[in-house]
C-alpha cells in the first residue's frame, strides 16, 4: 500500500503516550488497546511499518473503500471530487453507526489513531482519526437543519452516487443531501459551497 | 440524540441571516455570477480531469497557502 518506514510507529516514545490503539486479533476482528499495557507484538510492527505519517489521497480513499464500512464522504473533499473549486484541510466522513471498528481497522493501517473508543464516539455522534492527515468522523444515525430538515445516513446512503478516483469507488451523498449537509451547521462559509453544488445540480455543460 | 450541531467548529451565524445570505446566492446564480461559476468549473474540470487529480490540486494549493499564511508584506 506504501513505502516500508525504518522506524517502528509504535516504538515512538510520544506515540507511546497515545491512549487507544486499533491492532487485529488472530480473527482480524478490530479490538482497541491500551498502548501504556500493551506490548509491541509483531502484527503491530507489521501494521506500524507500511506507511509514515504522510498519505496521499489515494491511501486514504483505498482505506475508506476496503475497509467494509458504509461511508460517505462528505465536506469540501466531496465537493473537490465532483469537481468543484474550493479548499479544505481535513476529510469529513459519515459513517454507519455500526461500522466504527472496520474503518478504524482500515485506518490502522495508515497509523490513523481514533480519539474516542467506538463506544465515546458513539455517545457523542463523532470523533477524529488523527496522525498525519484529520479526518472527522460523523457516527450520527441521522441530524437536522436548524430548519428541520431531517436527514438519515440509511437514506443518504440508498441515494449514494459513486465517483470513482484511480480505480476506487468512493460513495457520496447525492448532490441534494449534500446541500442539505451544508446546511447542518449553517455556516457563511457554507452559502458558497451551497451556491457551487447548486450551480452543479443546475448543470454546468 | 445525536445531530449535526456536533460538527459545529466554527462560529455560526443566525438561521435569518443564513437564510438571506443563501437567497442572495442562489438568485446570482440566474446573473453574471451564475456564469462565471459555471465557467470555473469549467476550467477546473478541465484542467483537473480526473477525482485524483483535483484531490491533489487542492492538497497542493492548500500546503502552499499554509506556508505563507501569516506573511504580512509591509506597504511602506
Amino acid at each position: 500500500m506504501g513505502s516500508l518506514t525504518a522506524t517502528c510507529f509504535y516504538a515512538s516514545p510520544s506515540k507511546e503516550r497515545r491512549r487507544v490503539l486499533e491492532s487485529a486479533t488472530s480473527r482480524g476482528t478490530p479490538r482497541l488497546e491500551c498502548l501504556k499495557t500493551g506490548h509491541h507484538t509483531r502484527e503491530r510492527a507489521t501494521m506500524a511499518e507500511v506507511k509514515g505519517p504522510e498519505h496521499d489521497d489515494e491511501d486514504i480513499l483505498r482505506a475508506i473503500a476496503t475497509s467494509g464500512a458504509r461511508v460517505l464522504l462528505i465536506g469540501r473533499r466531496a465537493l473537490i471530487l465532483l469537481g468543484l473549486p474550493v479548499q479544505t484541510n481535513d476529510y469529513d466522513l459519515w459513517i454507519h453507526i455500526d461500522d466504527i471498528d472496520k474503518l478504524n481497522a482500515a485506518f490502522a493501517l495508515l497509523d490513523q489513531i481514533p480519539n474516542k473508543t467506538p463506544e465515546m464516539a458513539r455517545q457523542t455522534g463523532r470523533y477524529v482519526l488523527e496522525n498525519g492527515e484529520r479526518i472527522d468522523v460523523l457516527v450520527a444515525r441521522s441530524a437536522s437543519t436548524k430548519d428541520g430538515i431531517r436527514l438519515d445516513f440509511d437514506s443518504a446512503w440508498q441515494r449514494r452516487q459513486v465517483v470513482e478516483a484511480a480505480g476506487i469507488a468512493v460513495a457520496l451523498p447525492s448532490i441534494a443531501d449534500l446541500i442539505t449537509t451544508k446546511k447542518w451547521s449553517a455556516r457563511a462559509k457554507d452559502i458558497g459551497d451551497i451556491q457551487l453544488l447548486e450551480t452543479l445540480r443546475r448543470g454546468v455543460d | 440524540m445525536t445531530t449535526a450541531r456536533v460538527l459545529l467548529d466554527y462560529p455560526e451565524i443566525s438561521r435569518e441571516e443564513f437564510d438571506r445570505r443563501l437567497a442572495l446566492a442562489l438568485a446570482e446564480l440566474d446573473g453574471p455570477e451564475g456564469q462565471a461559476l459555471r465557467d470555473h468549473i469549467r476550467w477546473f474540470r478541465k484542467r483537473y480531469p480526473t477525482a485524483l487529480d483535483r484531490l491533489r490540486y487542492a492538497r497542493r494549493k492548500y500546503e502552499q497557502w499554509s506556508k505563507t499564511r501569516g506573511i504580512v508584506v509591509d506597504p511602506r
